[in-house]
């Protein structure tokens, strides 16, 4: 149960990370991988599938070792739809608690 | 499964991927190196790397899917729409329960488009063949129930009937074909989703 509910909700947490801050594939995982057990592999289907649908751009920034790194940065598009999804959550949640805490 | 190294990961993902466009497979080849080089950086081993980052073969498949779906929503062609359906079909999710009915009904949306061009080019040569001079009237006659037309006017009229009902079939055909391509879009990316978090 726990892990069916993480993985509907992994693209929501990837845009929340996205708004605090510009982020890396790696950070965006060693960020959710504690509380959401994703499986790292697929943060780059994941990235790409957001790419294409405009919800997130990216960008390379130089580094002092070795070839430049991508960041990812959170569009209009993709804050509007955080922003629906997580209205979703919160009335989801309240359903759940309202029938579970009676 | 085999416990792959950072160099044999890159060498199995860049060997699965090898029917992408090249700028592409070199885009996706890149964003793994980095991954590989943040963790090690972190302080983990290649192989506890290229574990967590699951069999190079089922994240290839994902790859490829989305980028057939990427392909289909720029440009809505047949062609687009069978590397649609093939890269789903070849996400191993589609039962044989599922597969049959998907291949019948590929194969009639298929000979529906043979016969809608059929019927165009037929009424066009209808049509052509109305046009006195054009030497043809000679060798197409048409019958309507057991009434042979020779009026000229009748045939072209028949010619145009012909074409428009090719047309129709056309353009419904489209549309059938249009959503059946929304519902594989659909269904892929639900197994996506259910895939991840199953390293």
């Amino acid at each position: 149960m726990k892990t069916q509910l993480k993985k509907g909700v992994l693209e929501m947490c990837v845009l929340a990370v996205l708004e605090r801050h510009d982020s890396y594939a790696y950070e965006i995982v060693s960020t959710l991988a504690d509380s959401v057990e994703m499986s790292e592999g697929t943060i780059y289907p994941l990235m790409r599938r957001l790419q294409s649908d405009g919800l997130v751009s990216t960008y390379l920034v130089e580094s002092d070792a070795g070839p430049p790194r991508k960041y990812y940065r959170l569009e209009v598009k993709g804050a509007e739809m955080l922003g629906q999804m997580k209205q979703e959550w919160g009335s989801f949640l309240e359903e759940v608690n309202r029938i579970v805490q009676g | 499964m085999m416990t792959m190294n950072r160099e044999q990961f890159l060498k199995t993902l860049k060997q699965e991927l090898r029917a992408m466009p090249e700028r592409e497979r070199n885009e996706i080849l890149a964003d793994y190196e980095e991954y590989f080089r943040d963790a090690l950086a972190a302080g983990r081993t290649e192989e506890d790397v290229a574990r967590s980052l699951g069999a190079p073969r089922q994240l290839a498949r994902e790859l490829r899917a989305e980028a057939s779906i990427k392909g289909w929503e720029e440009k809505r062609s047949l062609g687009n729409f069978a590397r649609l359906f093939l890269s789903v079909a070849g996400l191993g999710l589609v039962n044989l329960m599922l597969l049959l009915p998907l291949l019948i009904l590929v194969t009639l949306l298929l000979s529906f488009f043979v016969a809608a061009f059929a019927l165009i080019a037929a009424g066009a040569g209808l049509v052509l063949a109305s046009i006195p001079g054009m030497g043809l009237a000679g060798f197409i006659t048409v019958d309507v129930a057991g009434v042979e037309l020779i009026e000229p006017l009748a045939i072209a009229l028949a010619g145009v009937g012909v074409f428009c009902s090719g047309l129709v079939w056309f353009l419904f055909d489209a549309w059938v074909t249009k959503w059946v391509a929304v519902g594989l879009v659909k269904y892929a990316r639900l197994n996506f989703r259910l895939l991840r978090g199953e390293a």
